[in-house]
């Protein structure tokens, strides 16, 4: 498709085996070992997608300052993050660095894939006039599977392509439960049970900002999720 | 296994008994000091005898009489010094001093049982004379006609050197006082016509015949003296028997032996000695001069009245030693006698005191004329010996208390000390052998506050390899991750570009998936506690949320039956519920792993007024009695080794412990009767408001 995409990674086995997935699927990839080459590449010339891993080199959090580099000179830049472990995921939330996705290094490649995918679609959706077509409405809650937005009450809600994945499993059957397996399917990504439960709660947070009572996603325990409203 | 149990301070007191060695030690030296002290006495009383002997040494002119006694020693009436004037009434008990110093007349024989025995002494200006007779028949002359029958009678003859005689004769008429009559020949019928008023006399009869007792002026007497005593027999009116001082009444009196002034004198002029008491006898051993007196009581002294409790009283009145009597004798005697000098200890009634005499010989030329015997009590001896004795008592007292106070106090100290290390060493570590609290650096100087800062330093280094130790879970887990990502990437791509081969990547892939779920339980335990820091609690209800649970179980898996029993009221906890039903999800795994195929799994729900207790119990093989304390630490399995569908880490139970720790409750497993199942019990405590 001619889409360049950056991939930003400092173990060499992975970034070439991301970079050859990427050309198979007929991606033109950039590949960048040090943060430092990246950012200076970058400032000439700025990718369609960026692909960072957090821990570059020496430094631990390079990745968020390559981020936040990236996101002063493009704010709408898909960037997707990567890290070894699985605790950054809380952290990287928190900081709200603007990622539009952030992953675990055990995702597979065909998840891979389908993320940017997914990411290149909702550029494209966002250039053009909005389809109705793929817009989901349930109650206050408004889904556009295209532009990966969400909207609570016409609020947007930021959140990340897994996640509205799930909320999209979840809202798609109203009242029906969603089992943790169910999800991940659905969001592209094989987890553990525990990470799916971090990834609700990070859901849950981001609804009850716009709005405190919001309590739509149920806990059925031993079962899974569903969503309640509507 | 302690036998018997001992603190510090009961070792140290038990240790401090060997102070008792002091008051031991100290009364052997009491002991020895006394022993020095009776030598330096006896030594003394020895050395004291030997000037005065010295002093008499070649005096023949205090000692020549005695030493020619010897011709006709048999006869010589010895008189002792009196200490009393004796009582003239007839009884013998005023000489009672002196009965060791009797002397028989001769002429008894046995046949008739008539036999006599005297005394005489002196004292102040008289002469004193006892005989006692027995005689089995008395008779008693008719008074009235000079030259009726007499009675038995005694006569006394009074001599000179020059061979002129008196005779004085007592024939009693009756018991008690008796004249005396000066007589010019001894005839049985020589007339009694003048009486000697200066001698009285008392006769006195007895159970075994009579006692006679005379006094007379010293100024009468010459040189000698002879008694004669007379037995009648009034059937045949005439002499049966006669006893006498000399040999058959014919010889010429013996002569008086007084005890010298002189040698008196030089006693005196040798200066006092209070306490001690001198005597210088001849060669018969008979006392011929003395000095001085035996102290008898000892001197008061003050001492502890504590002490006083303990010991004997001192010596009250020192019975006055039985030797005033006339004659001394002993081994220290016999030997001075022979011309060695020598002591001798004797005992008293008083087992504390003993008196020392010392004998020592007088020379006249090279012969032994007599010997000077020194005595002298112990009492001065007993007195420093009862003083040093009540001042070791009253140290070792104060020593024994002073010591003892100090070593209780700093065994305290101690015992103290090292209980407190002992407190705060056992509560720094929990049940499970987690740090939980800190020894704080005990201060200092000695062994114990190093072993204070062991404990701290090894609390410390403890901490840190258990941090290490949980964090290894979590540090594997991400430094496995990223060779994961290399090899599941790689096997990606093969997948996609060669189909060849798809048999074996997807063995590859599955291996993979296993070792991610490996590390996914590994780093669970720590993502857990991570998840509990940030974790937020709310009321919830732990029925219904069991309840739901359950079915959801029965949905999930079919074919493992499970019933589920609540307390039928609501039963709220505050609590983290995602937390709560992940507990729960590891306990009903458990359970279905152990659980007897096709055998019911039964959760329950129980609530108290301050408990609500869930228990999940299945049947199955009971738990080894050695890991029943055991399963909730992490890494611990009870699984054999079979091929199972997941890996096994033995973390479950292990993240059940976390979460019952986090809500404060308390979780345990046990056999249930009967030994056919397993009962897992965690019991969360409920706020006193709900």
């Amino acid at each position: 498709m001619g889409r360049q995409i950056a991939i930003v990674e400092d173990e060499d086995a992975i970034r070439e085996n991301y970079a050859e997935a990427f050309r198979r699927q007929g991606y033109a990839v950039s590949t960048y070992a040090y943060r430092q080459t990246a950012l200076n590449r970058f400032r000439e010339r700025l990718p369609d997608l960026a692909i960072v891993d957090i821990g570059l080199g020496a430094e631990a959090e390079g990745g968020f300052d390559l981020c936040r580099d990236l996101r002063a000179l493009s704010p709408a830049l898909p960037i997707i993050f990567l890290t070894a472990r699985d605790s950054d995921l809380d952290t990287i939330s928190g900081l709200r660095l603007g990622a539009d996705d952030y992953l675990t290094k055990d995702i597979s490649l065909s998840h891979l894939l389908a993320r940017v995918a997914a990411l290149f679609r909702r550029v494209e959706a966002l250039r053009s006039p909005p389809n109705g077509d793929s817009v989901l409405e349930r109650g206050r809650l408004s889904l556009d599977a295209d532009r990966i937005a969400c909207a609570w009450n016409g609020q947007p809600v930021a959140l990340t392509v897994t996640e509205f994945w799930i909320v999209h499993a979840l809202v798609r059957f109203p009242g029906h439960v969603k089992s943790r397996d169910q999800l991940m399917e659905e969001a592209n990504v094989v987890v553990d049970d525990s990470t799916i439960t971090s990834h609700i709660k990070r859901i849950r947070r981001k609804f009850q900002a716009l709005d405190t009572e919001f309590d739509c996603i149920d806990t059925v325990y031993a079962m899974g999720y569903r969503w309640t409203c509507g | 296994m302690t036998l018997f149990r001992l603190s510090i301070r009961a070792k140290v007191l038990l240790a401090s008994t060997v102070l008792l060695v002091i008051p031991y030690v100290g009364y052997r030296y009491v002991q020895e000091m006394e022993n020095f002290l009776r030598e330096g006495l006896e030594a003394s009383v020895l050395g004291a005898a030997q000037a005065l002997a010295g002093a008499l040494h070649d005096r023949v002119d205090l000692l020549a009489q005695y030493a020619s006694i010897s011709e006709d020693a048999a006869f010589e009436i010895f008189v002792h010094p009196l200490a009393y004037a004796v009582q003239v009434d007839g009884y013998a008990g005023d000489w009672e001093d002196y009965r060791d110093n009797f002397k028989r007349l001769s002429g008894a024989d046995d046949e008739s049982g008539f036999s006599a025995r005297y005394l005489a002494g002196h004292h102040g200006d008289y002469l004193y004379l006892l005989a006692e007779v027995t005689d089995p028949r008395l008779s008693y002359r008719r008074p009235g006609f000079p030259r009726s029958l007499p009675g038995d009678w005694i006569d006394l003859r009074l001599g000179d050197d020059s061979g002129e005689t008196q005779r004085y004769r007592l024939s009693p008429i009756a018991p008690g006082r008796v004249s005396v009559y000066a007589l010019k020949d001894r005839d049985a019928g020589a007339p009694l016509d003048r009486a000697e008023p200066r001698i009285w006399a008392h006769w006195q009869p007895d159970s075994k015949g009579y006692t006679v007792e005379l006094r007379l002026p010293l100024s009468l007497l010459k040189e000698r003296l002879a008694l004669e005593i007379v037995d009648v027999d009034p059937a045949r009116a005439r002499v049966s028997q006669m006893l006498s001082t000399t040999a058959d009444g014919v010889a010429s009196p013996g002569r008086l032996v007084f005890p010298s002034p002189g040698i008196e004198g030089v006693i005196r002029s040798l200066g006092r000695n209070p306490g001690r008491r001198i005597h210088v006898v001849d060669t018969r051993g008979r006392v011929l001069a003395s000095g001085g007196s035996l102290s008898s009581q000892a001197p008061a002294v003050k001492i502890n009245p504590l002490f006083a409790l303990l010991l004997r009283p001192p010596p009250a009145d020192l019975f006055e030693h039985t030797t005033v009597a006339g004659e001394l004798s002993g081994p220290e005697v016999d030997a001075a006698l022979e011309g060695l000098e020598s002591a001798r200890w004797k005992s008293t009634d008083n087992p504390d005191v003993f008196i020392v005499s010392a004998a020592y010989p007088i020379w006249i030329g090279d012969k032994v004329t007599g010997a000077v015997v020194v005595e002298e009590t112990s009492l001065s001896i007993q007195t420093v010996r009862r003083q040093a004795l009540a001042d070791l008592f009253t140290t070792t007292l104060i020593v024994f208390c002073g010591a003892g106070l100090l070593l209780f106090l700093f065994a305290g100290r101690i015992s103290r000390r090292l209980r407190r290390l002992r407190d705060e060493a056992e509560g720094a570590i929990d049940e499970h052998g987690r740090l939980v609290g800190k020894v704080t650096g005990i201060s200092g100087g000695d062994e114990i506050g190093d072993l204070g800062r062991s404990f701290s330093s090894l609390m410390e280094r403890l901490r840190q390899y258990n941090h290490y130790l949980e964090q290894l879970a979590r540090r594997l887990s991400h430094e496995l991750r990223t060779p994961l990502a290399v090899i599941r990437s790689s096997l990606d791509t093969l997948a996609m570009e060669d189909h060849s081969s798809d048999k074996y990547v997807d063995r590859a892939r599955e291996g993979l998936s296993r070792l991610d779920t490996v590390i996914v339980r590994m780093s669970e335990a720590a993502r857990l506690e991570e998840a509990m820091q940030s974790a937020e609690r709310e009321s919830f209800d732990l029925d219904r949320m069991l309840g739901a649970s359950v079915e959801g179980y029965r949905q999930t898996w079919p074919d493992t039956p499970m019933t589920y029993s609540g307390p039928g009221e609501a039963c709220t906890l505050f609590g983290v519920p995602d937390l709560i039903a992940q507990l729960l999800d590891k306990l009903v795994a458990n359970a279905r792993d152990f659980a007897a195929p096709g055998s019911v799994i039964t959760v329950r729900l129980e609530k108290t007024r301050s408990r609500a207790v869930l228990e999940v119990v299945n049947d199955g093989p009971p738990l080894p009695a050695a890991m029943e304390g055991k399963l909730f630490e992490s890494m611990v399995s009870l699984r054999s080794g079979e091929k199972s569908v997941e890996p096994h880490l033995g973390l479950g139970l292990y993240i059940v412990r976390l979460i019952a720790d986090y809500h404060g409750a308390k979780a345990e497993a046990c056999n249930r009767p009967g030994g056919k199942g397993v009962t897992v019990r965690v019991s969360f405590p409920l706020r006193s408001s709900d």
